[in-house]
């Protein structure tokens, strides 16, 4: 009885398994397999799986080779997208830099130091991550059109710190705290000042939490739509959260492209994922779990 | 010289150094920002020459009698409560599942985070191909295993659509809520759940009384950020519905938008955006008090 019961138990748990497999897997495999169907196969409704396979799109949209059976603004919507590549990778990157610099000063001193307003100001960094974006959206809006910033990278940065930068000290106050104070006693003891604690010996202590925090806030970045719609709207400028949506004619969208640029645009988070996700674990639940 | 050095070894002097560079971008670009709106809100804006006229309550009157606000109001609650309780529902499986022990298990976790790594734009492409009513996968393989004898239009109805749009919002961030309720799982010791299989605890039962009030704090906390990611949601309705069909899908960041970059309306818009960030706030201290209360 227990017997077949701990089996039926097995079953269930594999049976689960293979589930979750297939609903997190397919979705992922069909934009692949969608990006390289042949163009006349890919709007073909009898057909469920391409007959042959065909890398031509990857070609169109690294190296702008024109190829047969794509919609003919896909060169040029190419280079878009490609341009959007590199910008949205050095935004994303200045701006994990940026936060995580001045994020993890102010974190420690929230963690560990005393001083007047300092329950005032934590709350209130916390409280940014509760602002709508839309909240922000008309005054960032009015200023950067009165100064003629729009379509700069540097706005993206700009309007894209203050969210990030919030993250990265609601989740590094905690990732301090965590660090057991005795060995910064000890070099306070030895004659260091609170800064050179600081830097000699709590910031080597964080090291994993950085790479948590910087992996997280470079996905943020990397998924940050709203602002990129408003802020970057010229073919120079855009962002890939635009730009990977914008392949096809006036007559209709071109998926095969779009699924072919979604594939490209997954590949740089879903490798960060991979290669840092004992980290990423913790970068998610240390804001939360330990208080 | 010997003044600096000084300085730089006192508690005080050296927090507000280091808190200050932060301090200084949270004023420029959240506090002040944020005075504007308010400002805004309260007038009437001319959206060529940017001139103000003060309006008084006008634009919070206007948004409050408003029937469309209301209705986008309760689309996004419905969505933030329907895709939130899905998603908690199936992350406390899902999560259940993974803390057992079996062969394959670190292959089975590292593929169930694939759907979380696709960004949120692709996947908003991606299940609009999918949903596609002539060559979409979907449709295809219902027609194929005669499941349905025509063509379904997955974007033509408000209530399929808005619940198609929770399903593609569910796949992306489940592996998310897995991992939060995974971390907690794990924190509950193994000598309680064994303990409490001797003691004859079924499955069921052990989940209700061990596991879930172990992760309880962690259920709050999902509560609370999921609440904040979901009563924000902009960027798959952009997507994929622009709000439609028949504004069915219109939520509040959507209408704000609208009332922002098509009627040039800024003061409406920023009363609408404030009466959002109240919402919010209210929703966060229940949440906070909650979690205090518990802990």
């Amino acid at each position: 009885m227990g017997r077949k019961i701990k089996k039926l138990k097995r079953l269930g748990i594999y049976l689960g398994a293979i589930i979750l497999v297939l609903w997190s897997i397919l979705p992922v495999l069909w934009m692949f397999i969608s990006s390289i169907t042949p163009g006349n196969e890919i709007i073909d409704s009898s057909r469920l799986l391409p007959s042959e396979i065909t890398f031509d799109r990857y070609k169109m949209i690294f190296f702008g080779q024109q190829i047969e059976g794509v919609n003919r603004n896909a060169a040029m919507q190419s280079a878009v997208f490609r341009n959007s590549l590199r910008s949205s990778t050095l935004v994303s990157i200045i701006t994990t830099v940026f936060a995580i610099a001045i994020g993890a000063s102010a974190s420690y001193a929230f963690a560990r130091l005393e001083f007047k307003g300092r329950g005032f100001l934590s709350f209130g960094a916390l409280f940014f991550q509760l602002l709508p974006p839309i909240a922000l959206l008309i005054p960032y809006y009015i200023v950067v059109s009165k100064l003629g910033m729009l379509d700069k990278l540097s706005t993206l940065v700009i309007v894209n710190i203050n969210f990030v930068l919030s993250y990265v000290i609601w989740v590094m106050t905690n990732f301090f705290k965590a660090i057991p104070k005795d060995l910064e006693n000890a070099a306070r003891i030895d004659g260091c000042t609170w800064m050179q604690a600081y830097i000699w010996v709590a910031l080597p202590n964080a090291l994993p939490g950085f790479v948590a925090v910087g992996a997280l806030a470079f996905l943020m970045c990397w998924d940050e739509f709203m602002f990129a719609l408003v802020f970057a709207q010229s073919d120079q400028a855009k962002m890939i959260t635009v730009a990977v949506s914008e392949f096809g004619t006036k007559y209709g969208i071109d998926y095969g492209m779009m699924m072919t640029a979604g594939v490209v645009a997954t590949i740089i988070p879903m490798a960060l994922v991979m290669i840092f996700q004992r980290y990423i674990v913790s970068g998610l639940t240390s804001g939360a779990v330990k208080e | 010289m010997k003044k600096w050095s000084l300085s730089w070894s006192k508690e005080k002097n050296t927090a507000y150094m280091m808190v200050a560079p932060a301090a200084l971008i949270i004023i420029l670009l959240g506090v002040l920002p944020i005075l504007y709106v308010v400002w805004l809100s309260l007038n009437e804006v001319n959206p060529v020459t940017m001139q103000t006229t003060f309006a008084g309550l006008k634009n919070y009157s206007d948004t409050l009698t408003n029937v469309d606000f209301w209705k986008s109001l309760g689309i996004t609650i419905y969505f933030t409560a329907a895709s939130i309780s899905l998603q908690l529902a199936l992350g406390i499986i899902v999560a259940q599942l993974l803390n057992q022990e079996f062969k394959g298990r670190w292959l089975v976790r590292t593929i169930s985070l694939l759907p979380w790594t696709v960004p949120t734009l692709v996947n908003a492409n991606l299940w609009k191909w999918m949903f596609n009513t002539t060559y979409g996968i979907i449709n295809k393989v219902l027609l194929a295993l005669h499941l349905t004898n025509r063509e379904i239009f997955w974007m033509g109805n408000p209530f399929i659509t808005l619940n198609s749009v929770i399903i593609v919002d569910t796949w992306r961030m489940l592996p998310m809520v897995v991992l939060m309720l995974l971390a907690a799982l794990q924190t509950v010791s193994k000598a309680t759940m064994e303990a409490a299989t001797v003691d004859g605890a079924g499955a069921f039962k052990q989940l209700r009384h061990v596991c879930l009030p172990g992760i309880k704090p962690m259920i709050l906390v999902v509560l609370v950020l999921r609440t904040i990611q979901a009563f924000r949601v902009f960027d798959i309705i952009f997507t994929m519905t622009k709000g439609g069909p028949n504004n069915g899908t219109m939520v509040i960041s959507f209408y704000t938008y609208y009332e922002i970059f098509n009627y040039s309306n800024y003061g409406k818009g920023a009363a609408i955006a404030l009466i959002i960030l109240v919402v919010m706030l209210i929703l966060s201290l229940v949440y906070m008090q909650l979690l205090k209360e518990k802990y």
